[in-house]
């Protein structure tokens, strides 16, 4: 059954449209991830759903009741900031137990689901710390156990990891997973990190200037991105993308390669092509060998892996993604294979031709 | 690699010795400007008569010491009664700018209504157009409330007076309180009211304090309106009383000496309470605008 | 999905009654207490006095409107212009004095404060100390303390030497109003201090140490990045220093001469001006519509210094990013 469901969600600022119309269904227990480039709207729409920003046009439905004049404390919802906004005047047990005390919850009862919040985040020792005597980490933790204690129906995180230093966030977003996996409650998530959307979500919802532009798990936006900006925005390091031109029969040449055949359903397309490949998709040769041939410019060596930059002869730069001990250096001369079931095509308007079921790469 | 005394390390380092000696010289010499005469008052005012006129600069001694002068203020002059005028005055009207001020800041700085802008605008007029001004027109004013000879008379026009300075700073330091406290307590379920108090409130305190230091000093030493609106024996200030006590006794020197140390002494143990507030208060955002 | 959203309308309108939101009861309730006090007792006085100004007051107690009659007289009939032009004179020289005095002499506390020396916040709370004390006292100490009678100027100058350069200061026509400006610059030159001081330690440190590193001196560095990044600072002391002018100096002149502006009207100001006009002495009675005229005058004085300001001084100088 859905548990929140937006329906042609707009939001204005004056005079201008932020969102316009958004459409999405999150079933019970689903974790949903946001995520879209700075400014795309992630936050002003999560903050409709919460009820901090109202909504200027369509519904927003919370369990089976509409919810756009409802306050928020009355959403069955709990959030989780960017910057914690813990209470700096009182301390880890007062901050956690605020909201409930406030609803005239019983004593008992606050002390109970407090201690409870605590002891699944690992908070008993500081409970009577104030905020500023807490590390980041903490604070987070501090933050989100304030949510676990409302017991929400539906979670909302607005960027929660994006203050915490790179360690502290793999760590705190395998706690976020492991506690979805034990609470099974619903959670909307924001996050710009492809990353996290990637480890975190049930489905990912990519959003551009207020517009949706995919919902799917995260292997479907891998595989069978829609659209060029999806394809770009999910897989790290980004896809690379070369102009390429129809050559007949379902094929298609770019930066100087021969035909190339494509998994895609053929489709009517006057404009121009783009061709794209992820950079882990991209196998090395020898020169002379394989799709295009070029020169590596840079190589970057994280150890375990390798980035090469190398310069087609038609000029495009494309990434590849090689083995940690590669031996080419910048300017060697290498040949790139690019395996025809891994690729992908974009028509002139930057929508994916659909993609035949996909098998080696996966497999 | 060894260090070596070379001369322009040398020279370096007499250089910063002489140029913080000339800091410390022109910071020592004005700071003794800015005290001495301070100082001098209140040790005279320890002194009788001949002590004060033939040695000014002496600390007293027991030949000189004295507190006659005190003695003169305490039982001619009613000073308990001025003191708890001003007090009264200067506390309650403290109370009514930093409540309301913190109350109309944290409406413009939160919320977005139509007249937000030209609100902030009317209200931060009064920074540029001294109250004093409309003095004609508060007289009848507090005339026709029949107000005159009251310290309500001066709450009002103190607290008319503080506010726009006070609205300003707070909305400044209210903008830059994160968004997301407030919106966490949303969620939480408090009222706009509650919000306001029990979340904004105290975020702003360490502001509130240097507002409340910077409005309190005009408020306390204002001569002007006690004596258009409140000159009445009753209603008098401290600031007042000493004006006129000194006028009634320019002959008797300790007595003067004694009155004005009474009337500086408060402030200054105030400000030794504050200061650091006061400081850091301004260097945190009172000059942003 | 549109049946979903149809049921949970629905629903919703039978839903037990929630909190809503939105709503702007709450705004106008944080904005009343200010907006009323601060209009009643600010703006319609101003309004007020304007409007007083231009009515003459008759012998019966009512008022007929006279237009700028009132500033006709004030400006133009020989009694009242002589006090008037004098006045506002006396105020522009006040001005000056704390343009020259008052303000370098802040910004010269201010850069040696902010270069942190040893003691620098005592050298700081100390200076500040005359700030806070009422000017009457303010006025009266200085009164004793340059007083012939007691004799404390004239005797620590003649400890150095200078004993002859002594005068009664505040006494003697041409000296009396600089003696005052003085005492009012010793007493308020804690706030372009503090304000500059503020504004001299919000340059971020990196912007001195790339500064240094590009091996301009201490001075340099002082005349070349720290002086025009608080240029806006000083505009703001600036426009301050007038509007005190004409406010703050009247306490002062009021507890060390009186309210004549004695001797020989040489430190009679607008605000002393104002209040005899308004209040009367002893050869003139008070003169409630004469009173708001000058006022008003002020006011507008006021209006043009800051405009000058607003539009001239604050636009030529760039807020930068700090
Ligand atoms: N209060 C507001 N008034 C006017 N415009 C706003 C307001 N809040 C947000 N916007 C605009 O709405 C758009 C979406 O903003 P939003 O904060 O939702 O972006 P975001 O996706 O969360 O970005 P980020 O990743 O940087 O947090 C932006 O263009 C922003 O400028
Ligand atoms: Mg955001």
């Amino acid at each position: 059954m859905a548990q929140l469901v937006l329906q042609d969600v707009r939001k204005r600022f004056g005079k201008v449209e932020v969102i316009h119309g958004v459409d999405l269904e999150v079933k019970d227990g689903e974790f949903v991830v946001f995520v879209g480039p700075s400014g795309c709207g992630k936050s002003t729409l999560l903050r409709m759903i919460a009820g901090l920003e109202e909504v200027s046009g369509g519904d927003v439905v919370i369990g089976d009741e509409r919810m756009n004049e409802v306050a928020p404390s009355d959403r069955g919802i709990a959030m989780v900031f960017q910057s914690y906004a813990l209470y700096p005047h009182k301390d880890v047990y007062g901050n956690m137990a605020f909201a409930l005390r406030h609803a005239g919850e019983d004593k008992k009862v606050i002390d109970e689901r407090v201690r409870k919040a605590a002891d699944i985040l690992g908070l008993e020792d500081l409970l009577k710390r104030r905020p500023k005597e807490l590390s980041g980490g903490q604070r987070q933790r501090v933050a989100i156990g304030r949510a676990i204690v409302r017991d929400p129906a539906i979670f909302l995180f607005d960027e929660p990891l994006s203050n915490l230093d790179a360690a502290l966030r793999v760590q705190m977003r395998v706690e976020i997973l492991r506690l979805h996996q034990r609470l099974k409650t619903t959670m909307v998530y924001v996050t710009h990190d492809q990353v996290e959307a990637m480890t975190l979500a049930d489905r990912i919802v990519v959003l551009r200037d207020g517009r949706i532009e995919q919902v799917g798990t995260p292997l479907e936006l891998y595989h069978h991105p829609k659209n060029q900006f999806v394809a770009g925005f999910i897989g790290s390091p980004r896809m690379n993308f070369l102009p390429a031109r129809a050559a007949g029969e379902g094929r298609v040449t770019a930066a100087g390669s021969g035909p190339i055949e494509m998994p895609v359903e053929p489709r009517a397309e006057a404009g121009e092509l783009t061709l794209g490949i992820r950079p882990e998709h991209v196998e090395m040769v020898a020169p002379g060998q394989g799709t295009v041939a070029g020169e590596v410019l840079v190589a970057e060596r994280l150890g375990g892996e390798t980035f090469l930059h190398v310069e087609l002869d038609g000029k495009e730069t494309v990434v590849v993604k090689a083995d940690g001990g590669v031996t080419q250096k910048p300017a060697d001369r290498v040949g790139l294979r690019f395996p025809p079931e891994a690729l992908h095509l974009f028509g002139g308007d930057g929508q994916a031709f659909a993609r035949r079921e996909r098998q080696g790469v996966i497999a | 690699m060894s260090t070596v005394d070379t001369t322009r390390a040398r020279r370096g380092r007499m250089g910063r010795l002489g140029a913080a000696a000339g800091v410390h010289a022109v910071l020592l010499a004005y700071t003794i400007i800015a005290i001495f005469p301070v100082l001098i008052v209140v040790l005279n005012s320890f002194k009788n008569r001949r002590g004060i006129f033939t040695e000014p600069l002496a600390l007293p001694r027991t030949e000189t010491f004295s507190v006659e002068g005190y003695a003169t203020v305490l039982t001619e002059g009613n000073f308990l009664l001025y003191y708890s005028n001003s007090l009264i005055v200067t506390v309650v009207s403290l109370f009514l700018i930093l409540l309301f001020g913190a109350m109309a800041a944290h409406a413009l700085s939160e919320y977005r209504f139509k007249l937000n802008a030209l609100l902030g605008v009317y209200l931060i007029l009064g920074i540029m157009v001294p109250i004093r001004l409309g003095t004609v027109a508060i007289l009848q004013l507090m005339v026709d409330l029949s107000l005159v000879n009251t310290l309500i008379s001066l709450i009002l026009v103190y607290t008319a007076q503080g506010l726009p300075i006070a609205v300003f700073i707070l909305t400044e330091f209210m903008r830059t309180l994160s968004r997301d406290i407030k919106d966490c307590a949303r969620v939480d379920g408090l009222s706009e009211y509650r919000i306001f108090f029990e979340v904004v409130l105290p975020l702003v305190r360490p502001v509130l304090a240097t507002v409340a230091v910077f409005s309190m000093i005009p408020i306390w030493n204002d001569l002007w309106f006690p004596l258009i609106l409140a000159s009445s024996d009753a209603t008098k200030t401290v600031t007042l009383g000493v004006q006129q006590f000194i006028g009634q006794y320019t002959v008797n020197w300790s007595a003067v000496l004694a009155s004005l140390s009474i009337a500086i002494l408060p402030v200054l143990v105030l400000y030794a309470i504050f200061s650091r507030q006061l400081i850091s208060g301004i260097t945190a955002g009172a000059v942003k605008g | 999905m549109t049946e979903i959203v149809e049921q949970a309308i629905g629903r919703s309108r039978t839903a037990r009654r929630r909190r809503k939101t939105g709503g702007i009861t709450h705004i106008a309730v944080f904005l009343a207490p200010t907006v009323l006090i601060y209009s009643i007792f600010s703006i319609y006085p101003l309004i007020e006095s304007l409007r007083l100004s231009l009515f003459d007051g008759q012998p019966d107690g009512s008022a007929v409107w006279i237009g700028l009659g009132n500033y006709a007289t004030l400006l133009f009939d020989a009694n009242w212009a002589v006090r008037f032009w004098n006045a506002l004179w006396n105020n522009l020289i006040l001005f000056f004095i704390h343009m020259i005095v008052q303000n370098p002499l802040g910004l010269l506390l201010a850069a040696l404060l902010s270069l942190a020396p040893r003691f620098g916040g005592t050298y700081r709370t100390l200076i500040f100390v005359p700030t806070l004390l009422s000017v009457v006292i303010v006025g009266f100490v200085w009164e004793l303390i340059l007083s012939p009678l007691w004799g404390v100027a004239e005797g620590m100058m003649s400890a150095v030497g200078l004993g002859w350069l002594y005068a009664p200061w505040l006494g003697l026509e041409d000296s009396a109003l600089t003696a005052v400006s003085l005492i009012s610059v010793w007493q308020y030159v804690g706030i372009p201090m503090m304000l500059i001081y503020a504004a001299l330690l919000s340059i971020p440190d990196e912007l001195l140490d790339a500064a240094r590193v590009d091996g301009l001196s201490g001075f340099a560095i002082f005349w070349k990045i720290k002086l025009p990044l608080i240029l806006p600072t000083l505009g703001i002391v600036a426009i301050l220093t007038y509007i005190g002018n004409f406010t703050s100096a009247f306490d002062l002149i009021y507890s060390i001469q009186g309210v004549l502006g004695p001797p020989d009207y040489s430190t009679d100001i607008m605000g002393t001006l104002m209040f005899r006009t308004f209040f009367g002495q002893q050869t003139q009675i008070g003169d409630i519509h004469m009173g708001a005229t000058v006022a008003s005058m002020m006011f507008f004085i006021i209006l043009i210094g800051v405009t000058i300001y607003l539009l001239g001084v604050q636009r030529r100088l760039t807020r930068y990013e700090m």
